[in-house]
């Protein structure tokens, strides 16, 4: 079970940044139908997938 | 998304999961022999076909698909991220590259003094969790192209190319460039994940569909950016 919701959810940093990332496309730029948050949150995703990778 | 989308992004990902899988699985099966190390991948692959059939019909009966949709963009976004990085940190050299045969050495030192049922556990669990991942892939990708059938198809037709290329080379497939196939898949889950996710939520792409394959180039790019710039961090 706790090998599933670590399958699922991942670690903590990481569930934390794409919930960020969430928030900065929901909240931040005014919505998610914003016309940059298409560049945005990808952005914002690989930055993250570079920090993990860093770690 | 059409059939061929489905097939190529269902056999790549469930692929790279039926080599982890298989690996283990050999092991076992040169520790207990192959019809109690088979019986167990089987009992494991059971598991998981019920799982993809009650899975994808539990998602299908709620109302509002676009919470589905939203739930497993986030799933797709997590598990995309992860295999990413690890690819660029491997090969950015910040991570050992997954050596098969070093796995299997290690799981075969351990099975030495396991009791037969023991090892047929390993094996069962091996493919079970391997396989879990598959399974979300399948019901992600079933749900929200409504080609349940034809994703679990690619995922079974991996792992029966996997079956046969592990018979055939009766080695722990040390060749198969892991990290290569873990960083394009991760890009293709990635864009999946971003573009559901964002979809969910409303967002229009103003290039619509296009959108997928433009994110899975730039997640790719981006990428290779990074490896470098972590390799120069490195140095």
């Amino acid at each position: 079970m706790k090998k599933l919701v670590q399958i699922l959810l991942g670690d903590a940093a990481t569930l934390a940044w794409v919930a960020g990332t969430i928030l900065l496309a929901n909240r931040l730029l005014g919505g998610p139908w914003h016309e940059v948050t298409g560049l945005l949150v990808p952005l914002a995703l690989l930055l993250g997938v570079a920090l993990l990778a860093r770690r | 998304m059409s059939d061929i989308s489905v097939i190529v992004a269902s056999f790549l990902t469930a692929g790279v999961e039926w080599v982890e899988a298989f690996t283990i699985v050999l092991a076992v099966a040169l520790a207990i022999g192959w019809p109690r190390a088979t019986a167990a991948a089987g009992a494991a692959l059971a598991v998981l076909a019920l799982l993809t059939l009650f899975g994808a019909r539990a998602v299908d009966s709620i109302a509002d698909l676009r919470i589905v949709q939203f739930v497993v963009g986030v799933f797709l976004t997590l598990f995309g991220m992860r295999w990413l990085a690890k690819a660029i940190a491997r090969t950015a050299g910040l991570k050992r590259r997954r050596d098969e045969a070093a796995a299997f050495a290690r799981v075969s030192g351990t099975l030495a003094a396991t009791a037969s049922h023991g090892a047929m556990l390993v094996a069962f669990q091996g493919v079970l969790i391997e396989g879990l991942e598959v399974w979300l892939i399948v019901v992600a990708l079933g749900t929200q192209t409504g080609r349940t059938a034809v994703a679990a198809g690619a995922a079974l037709a991996a792992l029966g190319t996997v079956m046969a290329a592990g018979i055939i080379l009766r080695a722990p497939l040390a060749r198969v460039p892991e990290t290569a196939i873990k960083y394009l898949v991760g890009c293709a889950i990635l864009a999946f994940g971003t573009y559901w996710m964002l979809t969910a939520m409303g967002y229009v792409w103003p290039i619509g569909d296009y959108a997928l394959p433009v994110l899975m180039t730039g997640y790719a790019l981006g990428g290779l950016v990074a490896v470098r710039a972590l390799m120069r961090l490195a140095r």
